[in-house]
């Protein structure tokens, strides 16, 4: 089947009843470059990446007590560290953006059990992960691909969602309204739990910690203004996002991305989709 | 849906409590209804607290979680009946979700229809018709 020549990324977000649980679809086309590494950076997401072609190489795992693996189609879990993932080959699949809630919605299961680890998606969610997969191998536009991401999704969508604890659910809201930058005393003040308590109920339920989940979205937040297309500086990025200054984005750009915030841009430049540039699938392609 | 505060706990530990919480769902259909994890280390779970649909629970921790008495029992040792609707879809169930059958579905003589199996620390699960008395 000849490919359409559409754009190299799209994104589209998901049919209205999925939205609580999806935030948003993602497709890459990529040519590769000889020795080139992405970065799986932590963010707010669970990912499933369901790959088109070439599979997706995992040459170090977010936990490294998890092997090395390749997969067709990966679910990833909430994570605090980054996966390397092979890019020197030609690349192609389809992201899905998976709010923790979606994890239990569409996946059956807490954030707490994908805590950490990659899996093949046909282990979490069985056929429908064999079905999506290939589908999306014979659908060449990104437009038809992303409503083929919808109609797989909400077949696996129940009935009843298991609710998640309302005021663990708040607190993942605060945290994320206020790009990470709530204390965690304030966030236990307004949910109204003893911060211990607040930080084991949500550690049980997401896998990490309050602390830890600000952290992640800080630097989720400092990634997208660093890519953005006015590319502020990285002081000025520091900043805005709530580091107490330069230093402190940078030591947490060393424990999250693995690297300091120039030398992620640098490479991750070819890869990195600009906010605001994307070409937009749901415009006819 | 009869008790919603059942007055009696069995208290277990496992290994991996997190397989544990996913095992006691997928395979039997207990309805989590809190878990307490450790902050700097998820893996362990201090707490869990799981629900049966017809009432009841069970609690559970990470062995080895303390050096309390609880933290340091040897995981894999107890039992726990449960009474149920249905024995034979549940049997179903649990064999396909990956329990061991230490007693295939079977009629007992007072009356009960009901099997055991053992989950993957070894712990022994009955199922069974019979309510008590």
């Amino acid at each position: 089947m000849s490919r359409q020549a559409d754009a190299r990324f799209a994104s589209r977000r998901p049919a209205p009843p999925l939205r609580p649980y999806v935030d948003r679809y993602v497709g890459y086309r990529l040519d590769g470059v000889a020795d080139a590494v992405h970065r799986g950076l932590p963010s707010r997401h669970l990912t499933m990446i369901s790959s088109i072609g070439a599979p997706i190489e995992v040459l170090a795992q977010a936990d490294p007590a998890q092997r090395p693996d390749v997969f067709d189609f990966v679910v990833a879990g909430l994570q605090v560290t980054p996966a390397l993932i092979a890019a020197d080959g030609p690349q192609e699949g389809v992201t899905i953006e998976l709010t923790p809630f979606g994890c239990r919605a569409l996946l059956g299961m807490p954030p707490l059990a994908l805590w950490n680890c990659a899996v093949e998606a046909d282990a979490v969610i069985g056929r429908a992960a064999t079905e999506l997969h290939h589908r999306l191998h014979e659908t060449p536009r990104w437009a038809d691909r992303f409503a083929e991401c919808d109609e797989v999704l909400s077949r696996l969508l129940r009935a009843e969602p298991p609710a998640v604890d309302e005021r663990l659910r708040g607190a993942w809201q605060l945290l994320v309204a206020s790009g990470g930058r709530i204390a965690v005393s304030d966030l236990a003040d307004r949910i109204g739990w003893s911060r211990r308590h607040l930080a084991q109920r949500f550690t049980g339920e997401f896998g990490l910690s309050p602390k830890a989940a600000a952290r992640v979205l800080r630097f989720e937040r400092a990634c997208a203004l660093l890519r953005s297309a006015c590319r502020p500086a990285i002081a000025d990025v520091a900043l805005t996002c709530g580091y107490y200054d330069q230093p402190h984005l940078n030591r947490d750009f060393a424990a999250l991305a693995g690297c300091p915030p120039a030398a992620w841009l640098a490479t991750e430049l070819p890869f990195v989709q600009d906010s605001d540039g994307a070409p937009r699938a749901d415009s006819p392609a | 849906m009869s008790d919603n505060r059942p007055a009696v706990w069995p208290i277990l530990s496992y290994t991996d409590a997190r397989a544990a919480i996913a095992f006691l769902t997928q395979a039997f259909g207990f309805e989590e209804r809190a878990v307490y994890a450790r902050d700097n280390d998820p893996s362990v779970i201090e707490h869990a607290e799981m629900r049966w649909p017809l009432g009841g629970g069970v609690m559970f921790g990470s062995a080895g979680k303390d050096d309390s008495p609880f933290g340091r029992r040897l995981p894999g040792n107890d039992s726990v009946y449960v009474v149920c609707d249905d024995p034979d879809a549940l049997f179903e169930r649990a064999s396909a979700a990956g329990a061991e059958v230490v007693k295939g579905l079977e009629d007992e003589d007072y009356g009960s229809r009901g099997f055991t199996v053992r989950d993957p620390e070894g712990n022994l699960w009955s199922f069974g018709t019979y309510p008590g008395e």
